[in-house]
């Protein structure tokens, strides 16, 4: 028998199932990590899209057709919360992939840094380089990249 | 190969790069030691894995070179074993030039991996996967020297589809290097032998295959992928034919094809946290024909129509543990699923055209770049196993076991 109530308290029930996965999600894009670029690439802010394909090995070219150099920050945290919110990946499905990639010989391995400071160097120093680090690490030798 | 893989690892754990970099030239590779144990009268694909075997490893290294931001070249050699092919015998994976004009349109050519469903590219790398053996119609490890690469050219690229997601696309032509001691040709000769007169394979010809393959990444963590292989190829066989009655013997030459050889795979993968599901659907149609060229032999022309699918599911509880499972279905006759052909002809039981699996696997990473695995089947048929004898049963099992280093 259909008993309204029921059906009400039910659907107020997975209403608020839906809100909490909403919230959760939209609150993972209040990232703690920062993506950041070398001064020479021309793009200020980039798609959620754009990002995947660039560390997916699938998007290779910045904008004026300059090849994309990315570069991995190992830090457990930040690492585990980019890959999240940008790939929809954990760290052994992200180690997978490249590997994939480099067995077949489609890519080499993206440069991982043990140490946020290490990649800001990198980027600073690598024309057309792209990283990821903890917010509030960048400083003025790298430019930040926005998500749209 | 063995030391020179060796020395190699030691380089790559001396320090906590992911590769060796000599002179601009990036270094990786694996080595993979298994153990395999079978039911006694049930070799597969080990051929002595009924009294269990370590003739079960695989072993490469790969160089790559960035000769200028558009243009990298780079090479893989492979050696595996398999008791009865392979027998680490060290063979060119891949060898191949690849320019990349946009993100939309690159060009490889050389021997290039064919792109067939969600895996066959990397299947020759355990840590790159849950599983010890992939499903087995898709993944069949007695074709895997016949569909692992082309040699030819392919053109290729990613499309982004806005917030669909991103398509990626692969057109391959060439031809398909089918080795004369692997396990292809030791199958075409299975197919064309009877009991009176086993054959062996003596030539092959690939003729010019086309391999098309579509990928549909999306951005809620589903990738979607359709490929298609199309190729003919034939070749010799010979053998000695024994007269049943008689017993008197005559040589036999047998000039065998395997025409229009169109493969269909459909797979679609998700992702969710640490929950990986995984499907594929596959089906093959081609036409064997047999010319004998002895009187005491039957020439036929045989159409085939095989197919088999799989579900996987696989999930990491933590960053050293994974535990994954599939069931697979392979129907030799996707007409006849029940096996009624076999029956029909009176050349073997109904569960001889089948193969079903379950299959529970546990992996283990206790440290980075080593992998280890342990992995069950419970198996029902034989159609796959080519190394089948009378004795061999309908229910049995496989067990094994394999340590993988990477770098």
């Amino acid at each position: 028998m259909f008993h309204p109530k029921r059906f009400c308290i039910m659907g107020t029930k997975i209403l608020f199932l839906m809100c909490l996965i909403v919230f959760g999600h939209s609150g993972a894009h209040a990232a703690s990590f920062t993506i950041i670029a070398n001064k020479s690439v021309v793009e200020s802010a980039l798609t959620r899209a754009e990002l995947q394909g660039i560390y997916l090995g699938e998007k290779v070219k910045w904008g004026n057709r300059k090849h994309i150099k990315i570069s991995v920050l190992e830090d457990d945290r930040t690492l585990k919360e980019f890959l999240q919110v940008v790939l929809g990946k954990t760290p052994s499905q992200f180690d997978q992939h490249w590997v994939r990639m480099v067995t077949t010989g489609k890519a080499s391995m993206p440069p991982a840094f043990p140490d946020a400071q290490q990649l800001i160097d990198y980027v600073a120093k690598t024309p057309n380089a792209i990283g990821f680090v903890p917010s509030g690490q960048p400083g003025d030798a790298v430019k930040t990249i926005a998500i749209k | 190969m063995k030391k020179a893989l060796t020395a190699m690892m030691l380089l790559a754990f001396a320090g906590p790069a992911h590769a060796v970099d000599l002179a601009g030239v990036e270094i990786h590779g694996f080595a993979s030691q298994g153990y395999i144990k079978t039911s006694p009268d049930n070799n597969f694909p080990v051929s002595n894995s009924g009294e269990g075997s370590f003739n079960f490893n695989d072993f490469a290294v790969n160089f790559s070179k960035e000769v200028n931001p558009d243009l990298r070249v780079g090479l893989q050699l492979l050696a595996m074993d398999r008791g009865s092919y392979g027998k680490d015998k060290i063979t060119l994976d891949w060898a191949f030039g690849d320019y990349r004009l946009t993100d939309w349109l690159g060009f490889r050519a050389g021997k290039i991996k064919i792109p067939l469903g969600l895996y066959n590219e990397s299947r020759d790398n355990d840590a790159a996967r849950t599983f010890i053996f992939l499903p087995q119609n898709e993944y069949y490890d007695y074709e895997r020297d016949s569909v692992n690469a082309i040699t030819g050219a392919s053109v290729y690229g990613s499309i982004p589809a806005g917030s669909a997601g991103t398509v990626n696309y692969q057109f391959q032509i060439g031809t398909t290097p089918i080795p004369l001691d692997g396990a292809s040709a030791r199958n075409y000769s299975a197919y064309i032998s009877t009991v009176d007169a086993p054959l062996t394979t003596t030539d092959v010809n690939s003729s010019t295959a086309f391999i098309h393959h579509l990928e549909w990444r999306t951005p809620v963590g589903v990738r979607a992928t359709f490929s298609g292989l199309h190729t003919s190829f034939d070749g010799t066989a010979t053998g000695i034919y024994t007269d049943p009655a008689t017993s008197a013997t005559t040589p036999v030459t047998a000039k065998w094809k395997f025409d229009s050889w169109h493969r269909y795979i459909l797979g679609v993968e998700y992702l969710w946290n640490d929950l990986t599901l995984a499907t594929e659907y596959q089906r093959d149609d081609y036409t064997v024909s047999a010319d004998y060229q002895n009187p005491a032999l039957e020439n036929f022309t045989s159409k085939q129509a095989s197919d088999g699918w799989y579900v996987s599911a696989a999930y990491r509880f933590t960053d050293w543990f994974e535990l994954g499972g599939y069931y697979t279905a392979i129907y030799a006759d996707r007409n006849h699923r029940d096996g009624s052909t076999f029956e029909e002809l009176g050349v073997g039981a109904p569960w001889q055209t089948w193969q079903k699996e379950k299959v529970l696997t546990l992996r283990f990473d206790p440290v980075r770049n080593l992998v280890l695995k342990l992995e069950g089947h419970l198996i029902d048929g034989t159609w796959n196993m080519s190394e089948y004898t009378d004795a061999s049963k309908r229910n049995w099992y496989l067990v094994a076991t394999k340590a993988t280093v990477f770098f």
